[in-house]
Formats: structure tokens, sequence, C-alpha cells
């Protein structure tokens, strides 16, 4: 049944993919203009600037442009940046890594501390504790993140020196090397995604804690940790990883947020930069990864939930 | 023509509001500083607007501001010019022109470069022929520039004289040799990628859209840089500030209005308005209605206050201008009356014009400082006087080649640029950026005139007249002459001040504490 499953998503995965880029790109072409209107200097003629299109390719048709990329990319091909004449894979590739690094330490972080602060304060509720917990929560969870985001280099940065205000001029080797770079956008990160996570668990726990099941567990003398961890856990993390799965969708926005206001080279940045040119390769091969990436940490978390509350059986 | 019109729109900027207001608002003024030793200056980190992948590093078709920067640190041009528009020589020791100013014998300077060679005629007439010569990638900046150079005419008189023929006379060829995409590469040179230059700086890395770092040329012609390592780092408007707030970077090149008036009061930090930097305008195309009649363009003269619209639009950081371009510059016409708002005369020009409920699109787009709050105050005034001003919203990015074309009215920002290249580029029937399609006889006579002219004070007023017609009924509505706002850690001097595109304008090498 699994095998089928995974067959399935894959393939209702691709064609998802396949529409995402086709809408994409007929949006791309909505847009004012075309990277050849973009890069045309002002002294340029006429001439120049119908010379500037024909090099791009651009004076192709749409149709033809978006099948032939999408035959290169099968091939491995991600095509040449129109803005910088690169290969596409050299453009996003630095920026890619950038930006996986921030996700990944942010779910490195968030899991363990939304876990914990989830447990403590659904164990107790009423208590100071969760209180506290509860209330920390929601300031992060009602403060804007770009807001959060320039108060702490405003404050946190400029005004203390506590930590680099932004990443100019930094690489990726830098930025894992002097730890002081990342403490601040990764703090946004984890406090724009921890906050609706806290609750979901808080909120679980209490549920699961109400079943009679558990009433039942413990009077039949099951150990609190063994409590906790076996019968606790897995039904009080499923609506949670639900949620986490669309923390993954929306971690895009927040690392675009993060990535504008400490200049981190990221894929948002990259992307907007890519819209702002008309450089529909660069666009098209960014929205193809990371729409692949979602898709598949969905059905992974899909797949995980199942396996935690098998009651919810695939047809 | 180095006329780069700046102000692209700010992406990332536009995403975040005004949080860079908010973060100097916040925080006092507090610098850290990159290290230094001894006398000289280790490394030295200027942080201008960025543009991305865009950004290139090749002279041939570098266009952006932030590409000029490290043109000028890499390379040199045979001439730039100083704040007057006046050209200078760099590469070039003198330039003299024949009797009639079809052929100029450029003398170069005694220069090497990066690599040890010496710098001769045979650079500059391989510099020629490659941006005259088919494109590669992208088109070549100069080939408009540069259109009347006939190479087949010119030739090497020795090994540091060279003969530079021209299909028809230009006593203002040195300007055009001081222009974006002039400047002077290796003979034979392919790999631009790795660039070998004569500038005050040698190459060590490039990353578009990200960082230069150059290291001082101690055989440099003008003398060794005090700096020995430059980076050159792009960011968004709101980053520029935060990172010379931050200590990050030692100078921030194109500050918005409201990011200058926070760094006023910060402490250790200088900052400097140059003005006669960006110059705004509206446009009216000459070449249809409503604007095809003269009075029409003469009542919409009166309608701006552009005192106004330099307070509200601008901050306050300009100052007035009068429908010419150029003030500050060489040639320009001081002597014209100031065009002022007179919603009275507006109405009676255009009852002369036999107009009556006159209706006009206004073309904008957020592509630089001021745009889209111009134009929405031009309306209001403009309702004065009884006329109604649709405002349409474009695109930023695409602005300045959607609106080359279509509309009655559009709106612009030129930087500096000298005034006979302002004709050139913009006025002339057949001009490749003609935004009010202007094309009045007269008028290209009088340039064509003023070109073969060999005395100044002729040439003078020769382009004194044409400033007269086009004060009188030109197109461009000429409102602003807006300043440029830069900041530096003060510890420095000789920290660039120039007007945009000028010489002095983001250059390095001179820099000291």
């Amino acid at each position: 049944m699994h095998a089928r499953f995974v067959l399935r998503r894959v393939l209702i995965g691709a064609g998802q993919v396949f529409i995402l880029l086709a809408l994409v790109f007929g949006l791309s072409l909505l847009l004012p203009g075309d990277a050849a209107d973009v890069q045309a200097s002002d002294t340029f003629s006429e001439g120049q600037r119908a010379e500037t299109r024909h090099l791009l390719g651009l004076d192709i048709a749409p149709l033809t442009r978006f099948l032939t990329w999408l035959g290169g990319v099968v091939t491995g091909d991600f095509g040449t940046s129109y803005a910088s004449a690169e290969p596409v894979t050299e453009v996003i590739g630095g920026p890619f890594a950038v930006t996986a690094v921030l996700a990944v330490l942010t779910t490195v972080i968030l899991l363990p501390v939304a876990g914990w602060a989830g447990f403590a304060a659904g164990l107790r509720p009423g208590s100071v504790r969760d209180r506290v917990i509860t209330t920390v929560s929601v300031f992060f969870d009602s403060i804007p993140d770009f807001v959060l985001a320039v108060l702490l280099v405003a404050y946190v940065a400029i005004g203390l020196g506590l930590f680099p205000a932004t990443f100019l001029g930094v690489d990726l080797p830098t930025m894992l090397t002097e730890p002081g770079y990342l403490v601040l956008p990764l703090t946004v990160m984890v406090a724009r995604v921890a906050a609706p996570l806290v609750r979901l668990v808080r909120a679980g726990v209490i549920n699961v804690l109400a079943e009679p099941y558990i009433e039942q567990a413990r009077r039949l003398g099951v150990g609190r940790t063994s409590l906790l961890l076996r019968h606790v856990a897995p039904n009080a993390l499923g609506p949670a990883m639900q949620e986490l799965g669309r923390t993954g969708d929306g971690l895009l926005s927040g690392v675009l947020i993060v990535e504008a206001v400490f200049v981190l080279p990221g894929i948002a940045t990259t992307l907007i930069d890519a819209i702002g040119n008309r450089d529909q390769p660069v666009i098209l091969a960014i929205v193809l990864i990371t729409g692949v990436v979602a898709i598949a940490v969905n059905t992974l978390i899909d797949l995980v939930g199942q396996r935690m509350v098998p009651r919810r059986v695939q047809s | 023509m180095p006329s780069f019109s700046g102000g692209r729109v700010t992406r990332r900027g536009f995403l975040l509001g005004g949080s860079g207001l908010a973060v100097g608002a916040l925080a006092g003024g507090c610098t850290g500083s990159t290290s230094t030793g001894g006398s000289g200056i280790d490394t030295f980190s200027a942080v201008l607007k960025g543009s991305g992948a865009d950004e290139d590093i090749d002279p041939g078709v570098a266009h952006l501001f932030i590409d000029e920067a490290r043109m000028k640190a890499l390379y040199d041009g045979l001439f730039e010019v100083d704040d007057n528009m006046r050209p200078v020589p760099r590469l070039a020791e003198s330039g003299e022109p024949n009797a009639d100013g079809t052929r100029w014998r450029i003398t170069l300077r005694d220069a090497r470069w990066h690599d040890g060679k010496k710098v001769t005629s045979a650079d500059v007439l391989y510099t020629l022929s490659r941006v005259l010569g088919p494109a590669g990638a992208k088109p070549f900046i100069a080939a408009t520039t540069l259109e009347h150079v006939d190479l087949s005419q010119s030739r090497e008189v020795d090994e540091r004289t060279v003969e530079i023929a021209l299909r028809r006379p230009s006593f203002e060829f040195l300007t055009a040799l001081s222009a974006y995409g002039t400047k002077i590469v290796q003979n034979g040179a392919r790999d631009f990628a790795n660039p070998v230059g004569t500038g005050p700086f040698r190459f060590e890395s490039f990353r578009p859209g990200k960082e230069l770092l150059a290291t001082a040329y101690a055989d440099y012609w003008d003398g060794a840089p005090t700096i020995s390592r430059l980076r050159i780092l792009s960011a968004e408007n709101d980053a520029r500030l935060t990172a010379l707030q931050g200590g990050q970077a030692d100078f921030a090149d194109d500050l918005t209005p409201a990011a200058a008036r926070t760094l006023r009061d910060a402490e250790g930090i200088t900052v400097n308005a140059t003005p006669n930097s960006g110059i705004y305008y509206f446009a009216m195309r000459t070449d249809r209605p409503p604007f095809d009649n003269v009075d029409v363009r003469r009542a919409l003269m009166r309608m701006a206050d552009r005192e106004e619209l330099v307070k509200v639009a601008l901050q306050g950081q300009a100052d007035v201008a009068n429908d010419v371009f150029g003030k500050g510059f060489e040639y320009y016409a001081e002597d014209l009356p100031q065009h002022t708002h007179d919603p009275d005369e507006a109405r009676y020009l255009l009852r002369k014009a036999g107009v009556s409920n006159l209706t006009i699109d206004l073309f904008t787009a957020p592509a630089a400082t001021g745009f889209v709050e111009a134009a929405n105050l031009f309306a209001e005034q403009a309702s004065r006087s009884g006329v109604t001003v649709n405002v349409r919203v474009g695109s930023g990015d695409t602005y300045y080649s959607e609106s080359l074309e279509s509309g009655q009215l559009t709106m612009g920002q030129s930087g500096p640029l000298s005034i006979p290249n302002h004709f050139g580029s913009r006025l002339l029937t057949g001009s490749p950026q003609n935004r009010t399609g202007w094309s009045d006889p007269q008028f290209d006579a009088l340039y064509d005139q003023a070109l073969a002219t060999a005395s100044v004070d002729e040439r003078t007023s020769l382009y004194h007249r044409m400033h007269e017609i086009l004060h009188d009924r030109g197109g461009f509505l000429f409102w602003a002459n807006a300043y440029w706002n830069s900041a530096a850690s003060a510890k420095y001097r000789n920290i660039p001040t120039g007007v945009p595109n000028a010489m002095n304008w983001v250059r390095f090498d001179k820099v000291s504490l």
C-alpha cells in the first residue's frame, strides 16, 4: 500500500510542478517589459535594443522558449541567465546553499524549542510556566517578522554592536565559521515559525492528557516518561506535524524578509532580483527547485503523520 | 554619454517599506571601523546600489553606476569629465583637434598595465575596434556614443600617439571619449572576467551583485593609492545605511533623503550632499496631441509649482530647475528667466491654444525617489488651471524602456551629462533617446554648427540659442536638480564627492586617513 501511495504522490507532485512552472512562466510574461528592456542602457539606440533582444533570444516565441527550457531541464540543463549570461546553475547554486543552511539550522533549532515549550506548557495548563510560554509565543506570533528583524538590527547589531548588522560581502564558509553572523537571522526565523507550533503542541498535549486511555494507562502503572513518550507524544504531535508542513511552505517568505534585512545572499533575494531583471530561466529554475522541495517535504510529513496516527488511512 | 539614469527601483527596499527609516530613527550613530594600520588603510569598503546578476565587469558593456565604480578602480579612460562636465585628460596626456575638428591627435601618458606592459596606441585602437565591432553577449554601450568614429581612417602615429578620424566634425569629441563603455582595454584582451587594467587597483575577485575585491597597484601613473585593499559591495538602499551604521562599510553611495537625514545626526559619519546630480523632468511628447501645440507645452511649464514639488516629493533635497538641462555644467544658460507657478497664465495659454477641458495621462513608476509623489502632486497642481491629469503607475524595473516610446506625458531622472551630449542623445531628429519626440530642423542645424565650431565662445552662444528654444517651447519640463547623498566614516579624508559620472565620484584611490 505504501509503494502505491508514494508512486501516486510522485505523479501528482510532478503534475503540480508542471502546472506551477507553466503558471509562473505565463505570469512572468504579463509583467511589463522584458529582460532586454531592463538591460537597455539609456544611451541605446533602437537598433541596439533590438540587438539585445535578439542576443537574448527573446525574439523567439514564448511557448517555444518555455518548451526548450523544459526539454533542457530533463537533460539537466537549466539554461542561461538573461541578466548575467552565466549558466543558471551558477547563478542559483550559491544562494540555494545559503538558504538551505538557514532552513536546516532553523528546523534543527525549531523542533526541540517548540516541542519542549509546547510540552512544558501543555502538561500544566494554567501554571505560571504555561502562562509565560504562552505570552512569549503570542508576542512573537503577533510581531511582524520584518519589525523584529529591524529592531534586532537597530538595537542588538548597531546599538550594542553584539553581532554584525548585515552579511555584506560575506561568503558561505565565513558564515559558518563565524557563528555571530547567523544568530540574529536564525532568531527571526525561529521566532516566526515557532509560535504557532508551540501552541499546537500545547493544545495537543492538553487534549491527549484528557483522553480516558491516558487515565487508564496511568492506573495500569505506566511510568511518567514512558507515558509521555509512547502515549502522549505521538498523538499530541500529529496536528503539529501538519503545521510543520505548512511551515516549510512559509519558510520561503520568512527567508525573504530575513535575507532582505540582513543582506543575506540567499535564494529569495535571487528570485526577487530575477523577477526585477525579467530573467525567466532563473525564475523558473528557482520555482522548480523550491516547488519540488515543498512537495517532497509535504509528502514526507504526510507519511510521518500517517505512521504516528495510523487511523487516518489514505483511501 | 555617461548618463545612466541612476535610481533603478530598489526591489528589496520596496518589500521592506521604510524599514531603513526605522533603523535610523531608533539607533544612534555608532560606527565600528575597518581595520587600519600605520598611515595606510588596510581595507576600505564602499557600498553602492547593487543590481544582482545584471552587474558586469566588462568595460565594454557595463552600464550601471556600480559597474562604473569598478571600472574606475580597475581601468582608465582616455578622458574623464570634471564636475562641470569638462573633459580632463587621464590615460591621455592631451587631445588636439585639426582645424576642422575631423581628426584628433591623442597623446598617451607613460603608463603601464597591471601585467607590466606599456600602454600603447595599439591598445586605444583595439578598444575602439572592439566597442564599434560586432557585439558579444550584450551590445557595446559606446557604439552609439562613438558611432562617428571612422576606424579605417584612424591610425597609430607612434607608440604613444594615435590619430582618431571622425566622419563629421566634432569639437566635443573628448567628452565622448569619457563616456561609459570607453575605458581602455589591453590590445588583444578577450578574457574580461579576469581583467588586466591600468587603473589604481588590481583585480582580485568579482561576484556579481555582491563584491569586487581589488588591491592597490603600486605603479599607478597617478600615484599608488593609500588604500591597500578595496572592496566594492552591492546593496539595496536600507542595507547601505545599515552597513555604514554598523561599521561594515566605510563609504555608502546614493542614500535616500531619509537615510541622509538620519546619518546627519550620527557621530563619526560625514554626509555629503552634492548638488546638480539628479535632473528630474516631465517629458511631453511634442509629436502627439495635445503637446504638439506649443501653447499647451508653455501652459504646462507654468502649471508646475517647482518649489512645492521639490519640498514634497524630494523632501527638499534639490534645487528648483528651469526647464533647461545642466545647471552647473559648461554651456548652461544661467540667464534665462525662472519659470514660475502661474495657474492663471496657464489658463490663458490653454485658451489661446483653443483647448478646453484638457485631460492628460501621466505615466510614471517608482523608478527613482519621489516619482510617484511628484506625479500625484503635479496632478493636483494642474487642477488649479482646470486640467485633469490621470496618473498611471507602471513597473519601476522597465520604466525607462517603456516610457521611451509610449504615452503623452512621462517622467524621468537623468544623471549628470554634458550639455552637448544631452542635446545629441535626446533632442535631435533621430536621437536614440528622444523622449519628447522633439524634431526641429533649426535646432538640428544649430547643433551641427556648434559641433563644427572651434571657438568655445561661439559654441557657447550657439548652445545658448538652443537652450532659448527649449526654454520657450521645448518638450522637457525640468523641475529639480537633486542632491546626491553619500556618507563616509569621518576619519577619512579625500572621500570622493563629485557629481555622478564625473571623475571625482566613487574614485577611491585618493582616499586617505
